[in-house]
């Protein structure tokens, strides 16, 4: 079947990856067609990114305040809150609203006094949340996790490992409003995408609502 | 069966179609032909969800259907599966963790972190393709619903939107006659009136031990 047939699909077919159908699944496959297909089908925010202004220096004073967050996270204080500021919104061009959360879930009995439910989300007015911050969050909720059950932290170390990857691997411009990636653990200890790793599953998932999260700008 | 009607088509039963985009937008089409077979699929209801389209990872993930309806506040996630598919997704995320990977793993989360030695070997391709037939032939499809957060935007909101609360339905099937059934039985119950967690989760994912 070639594109040619697949453009043919009726007016359903846009339930999948809105006009990936009308457009022809080979074409999306290539870089310009995926580019094709967001703004075709509305699939993705524009976020504002070029209203950035003065990047280099506005960033250079983010990732300072940022650590100084993740250090305030660590001790334990109480300005590190996931919802405050943490950028310098004086100088960032506004391009909020930005909402999302991170979150630790699911059951493994073996290491679990209880099912976990652990979130760390954001609600920004302006200023979407950098990756030194998300990063930052990640760890906040390994520390979390111990907290409540040591073992069970051990068991979703895989997860709370691809989740920093997957952090430290997103577009500079960051992820968009709709992006979802979750990693779950099996009872056998394989990593596996939260989609398919079971409805208990132990996970940590990261849902970016509005805006967007964990670039660099 | 829908499926009969894509027995003739090239590459069914679209095993492949993480790598070859001919057979993933084949097993799209079948996966829309059962969505729209089901009985109380209202197609005017459903909108696809608003998301960065991302057709690499679409395809990695099988996933076919991401629809969202507000007014019924429900939303599908349905990903086709096979044995190769799987096998493929779980070579990929269970690779092994190198020296340095690790080392920056441990700079971020605490010298304290560990990762098990499962993690840090990772797994061969053979072992990964074993425990994909194994769990596919046991478990074709998997299905349950969850309670999550739609953000709406709203100019006229005094946040930018609104967040409307729920129900996702995660349904990650093989293509088969024997999963067809199923997925149609748990597309069914979900599309019922009324909350569907609990009429769709004690049937296809009751409370079990991990």
């Amino acid at each position: 079947m070639g594109p040619q047939a697949i453009a043919a699909v009726p007016v359903a077919g846009a339930y999948v990856g809105v006009a990936a159908l009308s457009a022809g699944i080979a074409y999306l496959a290539t870089p310009q067609g995926q580019r094709g297909a967001q703004s075709i089908g509305g699939a993705i925010y524009d976020g504002g990114v070029e209203a950035v202004e003065d990047v280099k220096s506005v960033a250079n004073a983010a990732v300072d305040l940022l650590t100084q967050r993740q250090e305030d996270a660590r001790s334990g204080s109480p300005t590190a809150t996931a919802t405050d500021t943490a950028t310098n919104t004086t100088r960032r061009a506004c391009d909020g609203p930005h909402r999302g959360r991170l979150q630790v879930q699911g059951y493994n009995r073996r290491v679990d006094p209880h099912p976990l439910e652990l979130s760390w989300p954001w609600t920004r007015t302006c200023s979407s949340p950098l990756r030194q911050e998300g990063l930052g969050a990640v760890s906040t909720l390994l520390v979390q996790t111990r907290a409540v059950a040591y073992r069970s932290a051990g068991w979703r170390g895989a997860a709370f490992s691809a989740m920093s990857k997957h952090i430290r691997a997103a577009p500079g411009t960051g992820f968009r409003a709709g992006h979802r990636k979750g990693f779950g653990v099996t009872p056998n200890g394989r990593l596996r995408p939260a989609l398919s790793a079971g409805r208990n599953a132990p996970r940590l998932d990261l849902e970016v609502h509005a805006g967007r999260a964990f670039g660099d700008l | 069966m829908i499926l009969d009607e894509f027995r003739s088509e090239s590459g069914f039963p679209f095993d492949r179609y993480f790598e070859f985009p001919t057979q993933y937008a084949a097993a799209t089409q079948y996966w829309l032909r059962v969505l729209r077979s089901v009985p109380g699929f209202a197609e005017e209801a459903w909108k696809p969800r608003e998301r960065p389209v991302e057709i690499k990872e679409d395809m990695y993930l099988g996933k076919v259907v991401d629809i969202l309806s507000i007014g019924l506040r429900k939303e599908i996630n349905l990903q086709t599966s096979s044995i190769l598919g799987d096998a493929n997704v779980l070579f990929n995320e269970n690779q092994g963790c190198s020296e340095a990977e690790y080392q920056r793993q441990k700079d971020l989360l605490g010298q304290d972190f560990e990762l098990d030695e499962g993690a840090l070997q990772g797994m061969s391709y053979q072992d990964a393709l074993q425990e994909a037939e194994y769990e596919l032939r046991h478990n074709p499809v998997k299905a349950w619903v969850e309670d999550a957060v739609h953000w709406q935007p709203g100019p006229s909101a005094a946040e930018g939107g609104f967040e409307v609360g729920i129900e996702r339905l995660v349904l990650t099937s093989v293509i088969s006659e024997q999963a067809e059934a199923k997925a149609v039985r748990a597309l069914g119950l979900f599309l019922q009136e009324g909350p569907a967690l609990e009429r769709v989760n004690s049937v296809f994912s009751p409370d079990e031990e991990q």
